[in-house]
């Protein structure tokens, strides 16, 4: 009974520390994932707690987890699309307004980091928000598989997605710096 | 050039998620095809400036707050919600279709035995005397169903 007892208390210890070793290391990426689909601070504190929270009774009920980077991802994505769902709030644009631009920037380097900001959210928004999603997990360099594990689509689609969002984001993107610079000539 | 690879193909080859025989194809081309190289090249530079681009745009300061089982306040008021706005739905669908019942009912036509004979066609005054009618009031006095029964 008590050789019973050392166990279970051992392995509560292995679990615990198991599951600091994850928060520490993936909470900020898990909040930055969030915060780039929702573009709500309080959005991605809430969504990212309650995915340590599935994590944490996932590992207390000993499931196996085979790709705990990709778990986190997933569950992430669904949480996300849970509360957005649940809010009435399908698409980044309506988020948009979340978003903090300092608005009373005196320095005239912070009015053109706003004005670049703008112009790049304008134009991460005007993205599906699939595309969004995968844009966001191609980033975090997650490979074609499991990409398409976490979203759930054909892995043949991967590739084609990113390929054409990566190449309209920076024709945009270009154009947004080109736009800098004139701000940039007319100010001097 | 006749071989050249499409924009997509040279995207997965940069990722190296091509087949092998695929993967070896493109090296041996870009080799030779400067259009190739060139597109390439210009690929990576497109990754690399939606990568720094994305990698922007993060809060200005996360803070790891100390691991607590309980759910937000948020996520929690999202699940009352969900239960408050079913059960808001299921008492007006009662109290609907209650309303409608009731409303039915009383928008009957009340008759009067002397004006429930006139339905009848082809009925002769010796019929209709020596019949019997039974109706059924509602709790307002109105009548709501009549049964002939014959002598």
């Amino acid at each position: 009974m008590s050789q019973n007892i050392i166990k279970f208390v051992i392995n509560t210890k292995r679990t615990l520390m198991l599951f600091n070793q994850i928060y520490t290391q993936y909470y900020k990426k898990i909040y930055q994932f969030v915060y780039r689909l929702s573009y709500s601070q309080q959005d991605s504190e809430d969504i990212t707690q309650d995915v340590f929270i599935s994590l944490f009774k996932e590992i207390e009920s000993n499931n196996k987890l085979n790709n705990i980077k990709a778990w986190l991802y997933k569950c992430a994505f669904n949480k996300f699309i849970n509360v957005n769902k649940k809010s009435k709030v399908i698409s980044l644009t309506n988020n948009i307004s979340h978003y903090e631009i300092n608005d009373q920037a005196s320095i005239e380097s912070d009015f053109i980091h706003n004005e670049k900001k703008k112009i790049i959210i304008d134009a991460m928004s005007k993205l599906t928000e699939q595309e969004q999603v995968l844009l966001n997990l191609y980033n975090e360099d997650f490979s074609y598989k499991e990409i398409s594990e976490i979203v759930d689509i054909k892995y043949t689609s991967v590739g084609k997605i990113l390929s054409r969002v990566i190449e309209k984001l920076a024709k945009q993107i270009k154009l947004s710096n080109h736009e800098e610079l004139c701000i940039q000539r007319k100010i001097v | 050039m006749k071989n050249c690879v499409s924009k997509e193909k040279l995207f997965d080859y940069y990722h190296s998620e091509l087949e092998k025989e695929e993967m070896d194809f493109i090296d041996a081309h870009i080799n030779v095809c400067e259009d190739c190289k060139h597109l390439l090249s210009q690929i990576e530079s497109e990754i690399l400036l939606v990568k720094e681009t994305i990698n922007n745009f993060n809060p200005e300061y996360i803070e790891i707050p100390e691991f607590s089982l309980k759910r937000s306040h948020s996520l929690n008021n999202y699940n009352k919600m969900k239960i408050l706005g079913w059960a808001a739905s299921i008492s007006l669908l009662i109290t609907i279709s209650t309303l409608a019942t009731q409303k039915i009912i009383h928008n009957q036509k009340p008759v009067n035995d002397y004006e429930y004979f006139q339905y009848i066609p082809d009925i002769n005054d010796a019929w209709k005397e020596n019949s019997i009618t039974v109706t059924c009031y509602d709790e307002n006095g109105n009548p709501i169903d009549h049964q002939v029964i014959k002598n």
